[in-house]
């Protein structure tokens, strides 16, 4: 996935947006490409309405009479873990879903490599002791097939992740298995510098049509069950995945992390433009 | 009590279970769609376990009651039948309708109503649910009833009274064998045993309740009347069936008064003619006999009705010289009830063959020739002594021959006639074709003929005027034996000369009436009760006739005996009544149908 034309494009166009603040401990020991709130200076430039007035150089103001900011060296935290869901339901649907996962995964451990850190990839399925995935080992992430039943909360309380503290976490899922957000967001969160939680669902998923009778089976239970799919029980559905996203996003809110929904179809350049920069997970480089 | 499939093959039906259950064990009914988190699709989620791929049989709402529908088509298509729920014994009776089943024993019922009793006796034994056909024997066999419940029945047959004269009950038993063809028994209620040379059917079942008795009856009665000395005649004939003499009273009544009474000796078997003078007006009179030992009421009375006089009105309009107009005269006078009247008044006019006469259906005509009464035409005229060819089925010819009779002056007629007497190619007496006018016309000149001499003369002429009294509206006879046909004329012709408003033509009997067809000769076929009969023309009275019972087999009751004659084959079928079963089928049809709803319920909820 390392020379996936789309990934290779988002990487060149956008950075990281990390936190100025660590969430909790020690600040960053890693100095990013671009600007952000680290001691060091690095550059000026003139001032524009908007800019933090705290980073105002009065002294080259009384110089120049020219308002100037002054731009730091961006501080990230030394070490990413990319958390991607490898179970089955990561691949229903069709082949946008577990592309985007894929290429989402690769972009932010590529960018994170870029960084001057060693990310960490964790896919996790139903191996008890899931080893991490290097940037060098990127290319195996293309043939990856998830075929895990076991969900990430369960992979999680198991410690099956061997999460570090200070890490700064990207969580991709599509979330859809039976679960207490509360919970698994705190588990997510708990001894972590910032988290990133990234939903990522298929067309069907986020707006399903009316297609009739159908045997819904499920991915990962395999449990099987006639249902006619008719506007009333899309309804329902949209009702609990509303409910579902809501939640998540309130536990999110109370871990201070992002959480967004992406649709799998709109691909990768289109989510990075759309979602992420606007969630300010992204930023333009 | 058994129960048992009366369609077994329906129970085919019950293979749809296993079928059922086979498809909702295997059968993906809808297309398999793939998804993520069941659970928000409203599906409560189950722990299974790992790598198990069949799962059990899944006892859902719908299966249940795909398999309730099933069963209940499959229950249904069988027919459950429980025993002889639903059937019970039909019983076919064949009732004796002779006249003779109404003599009464001394001291005894009546043998028509000790079968009754049997009959009733007979019902109770098999059952109160039992059903019951009654029908009578006859000349027509009637269905009295049935299959019917004894209740019902029991109406019927107290209605009933033998009347018929002597019969052939073969007609009756064929009926009563197609009736319990498969599902019933036949029962025969008589008062006597047939004979060997009678084959009854062999499932059937005869009792006779006969039994050997006195009786004296009339075997005939007519009424005749002298229209010159306007004094009637009675006729009568009396017989004793019995076995020992009988002393025998007669009396005849009109009304409340008495016209004669006399008394006589019967000895065993004897007959004897009684003839009685009566006057004439009386209309109707009713003579009744009396014996101390008689057992058979019915040939005790007869009714007779006055006949009317007919008269036929004859107009001679020959000229006074026409050699016909001599030997008509002396005929015509010879002849009975025959009135010489004026033209217009006539209802045969006798004239000239030369001149046809108008057309009307109500006028007879007798043509006499010579046709061409000029010297010439009398100059080429043959005489003929011989042989005639005669229309022997005609009614004027009814005991004419011609023997030695001259038939002499024949002509060529100037109109065609259909031949009645003919010689060679010599039509010498022939009715004239092509006009309503019942017209006849003789090709003879009685100056040359010695017709008139011969005894044919008054046997023709006779013929010819009770042709033409016949054809007379009214009653030509007006006293009848019981089962004899009765036919009368209404009006002359084929038109009825009420044809725009006809009135009501009514058949009255005692208090019963029925409608007659109207037409020019009206027919009652056999009348199969005793007693005074009127024709009623909307408020009129077109007449009367009276229907007496005379039968000597009937009479004669030496030759009834009792007796039993078991079926010769078991009879033991069961009459089915309205399918018991039906409101089962309609419970079931319901059942299904709710079945059916309720699993389309269930799977549109799903």
């Amino acid at each position: 996935m390392r020379h996936d034309p789309d990934v290779q494009r988002a990487v060149n166009s956008y950075q990281m947006g990390l936190l100025r603040v660590p969430m909790a401990g020690r600040s960053g020991e890693l100095l990013g490409r671009g600007t952000g709130s680290s001691l060091e200076f690095q550059e000026y430039r003139e001032y524009m309405p908007g800019d933090d007035i705290r980073h105002l150089d009065w002294s080259a103001y009384g110089r120049s009479d020219q308002l100037m900011i002054r731009l730091f060296r961006e501080e990230i935290s030394p070490r990413t873990e990319i958390l991607l869901d490898g179970s089955r339901s990561m691949k229903t649907g069709g082949n946008a879903k577990p592309l985007l996962a894929k290429q989402i995964t690769a972009m932010f451990g590529l960018m994170a490599g870029l960084l001057g850190g060693r990310p960490a990839m964790f896919l996790i399925d139903d191996r008890s002791l899931l080893e991490s995935l290097t940037i060098e080992g990127l290319d195996r992430l293309k043939n990856y097939s998830f075929n895990g039943v076991r969900d990430l909360g369960d992979a999680v309380s198991a410690g099956a992740v061997p999460l570090k503290k200070q890490s700064v976490r990207i969580v991709i899922s599509d979330f859809l298995f039976p679960h207490d957000p509360q919970t698994l967001i705190r588990k997510l969160a708990s001894d972590a510098a910032a988290l990133w939680v990234i939903q990522i669902l298929n067309e069907f998923e986020q707006n399903p049509t009316a297609l009739g009778g159908r045997r819904m089976v499920d991915a990962e239970t395999e449990q099987e069950t006639d249902l006619i799919i008719n506007p009333q029980r899309i309804a329902d559905y949209k009702t609990r995945l509303h409910r579902l996203q809501s939640e998540l996003g309130q536990a999110c809110r109370r871990a201070h992390a992002p959480f967004l929904t992406v649709l799998a179809e709109k691909g990768l350049l289109n989510v990075c433009h759309e979602d992420f920069c606007q969630a300010g997970i992204l930023r333009v480089d | 009590m058994s129960f048992f499939f009366a369609n077994p093959w329906g129970l085919l039906g019950l293979l749809s279970l296993p079928a059922i259950v086979a498809i909702h064990l295997y059968h993906h009914r809808y297309p398999p769609l793939l998804v993520s988190g069941l659970h928000l699709w409203g599906v409560e989620m189950k722990v299974t376990t790992a790598g198990r791929k069949r799962e059990r049989l899944p006892i859902t709402s719908s299966l249940l009651l795909e398999l309730l529908a099933a069963l209940l088509i499959s229950l249904t298509l069988a027919n459950p039948t429980f025993g002889e729920l639903g059937k019970v014994t039909h019983l076919v009776v064949v009732l004796d309708n002779s006249a003779s089943m109404q003599a009464t024993p001394p001291d005894q019922p009546s043998f028509r109503n000790q079968a009754a009793a049997v009959l009733q006796e007979r019902v109770e034994a098999l059952g109160r649910d039992a059903v019951v056909t009654l029908m009578t024997t006859g000349r027509r066999v009637k269905k009295l009833i049935g299959p019917a419940s004894w209740e019902d029945a029991k109406l019927a047959l107290a209605e009933w009274v033998p009347v018929e004269t002597s019969h052939d009950f073969q007609p009756a038993w064929d009926r009563a064998s197609q009736v319990a063809e498969g599902n019933g028994e036949i029962l025969f209620l008589t008062d006597h045993l047939p004979g060997d040379h009678v084959k009854p059917p062999e499932e059937m079942e005869i009792v006779s309740l006969g039994r050997k008795l006195e009786n004296v009856g009339f075997t005939s009665a007519r009424w005749n009347f002298d229209t010159e000395t306007r004094i009637g005649s009675l006729f009568m004939r009396i017989a004793n069936y019995g076995r020992t003499s009988q002393e025998v009273g007669i009396r005849g009544t009109a009304g409340e008064q008495e016209l004669f009474a006399k008394k006589t000796t019967l000895s065993a078997g004897a007959s004897a003619p009684i003839e009685l003078p009566v006057p004439g007006g009386i209309g109707q009179i009713k003579v009744e006999l009396y014996s101390a030992d008689d057992a058979l009421p019915v040939d005790n009375i007869v009714t007779l009705i006055e006949p009317r006089i007919r008269s036929v009105k004859v107009a001679i309009d020959l000229p006074e010289d026409h050699s016909a107009r001599g030997p008509l005269e002396k005929v015509l006078s010879a002849l009975r009830d025959v009135q010489i009247d004026r033209s217009e008044n006539a209802n045969l006019i006798v004239g000239p063959a030369a001149q046809l006469p108008p057309s009307k259906e109500d006028l007879w005509w007798l043509g006499v020739g010579p046709f061409d009464p000029s010297d010439e035409g009398q100059a080429s005229a043959v005489d003929l002594l011989g042989p005639y060819l005669l229309e022997k089925q005609h009614p004027l010819l009814d005991g004419v021959v011609l023997g030695g009779v001259v038939w002499g002056g024949i002509q060529k007629p100037p109109y065609d006639l259909v031949p009645v007497v003919s010689a060679g190619q010599s039509v010498l007496l022939g009715q004239v074709p092509g006009t309503s006018t019942t017209a006849i016309a003789f090709n003879l000149d009685f100056a040359r003929t010695n017709l008139a001499e011969s005894p044919d003369w008054p046997i023709l002429m006779n013929n010819l005027i009770e042709q033409r009294r016949a054809a007379l509206p009214g009653l030509g006879q007006w006293n009848y034996r019981l089962n004899e046909d009765v036919s009368f004329r209404l009006y002359e012709g084929l038109t009825d000369p009420a044809s725009e408003t006809p009135p009501e033509l009514l058949l009255k009997h005692e208090k019963s009436e029925r409608p007659l067809l109207r037409s020019n000769i009206v027919f009652i076929p056999q009348p199969e009760e005793t007693g005074v009969y009127e024709i009623r023309e909307g408020e009129n009275s077109f007449g009367k006739f009276a229907v007496n019972f005379f039968d000597p087999v009937e009479s004669n009751l030496t030759g009834l005996t009792p007796g039993l004659k078991e079926p010769a084959k078991a009879q033991s079928e069961l009459f089915a009544l309205d399918d018991p079963y039906s409101w089962l089928i309609m419970l079931g049809s319901f059942l299904i149908l709710l079945a059916v709803l309720a699993d389309w319920f269930v799977l549109k909820r799903k």
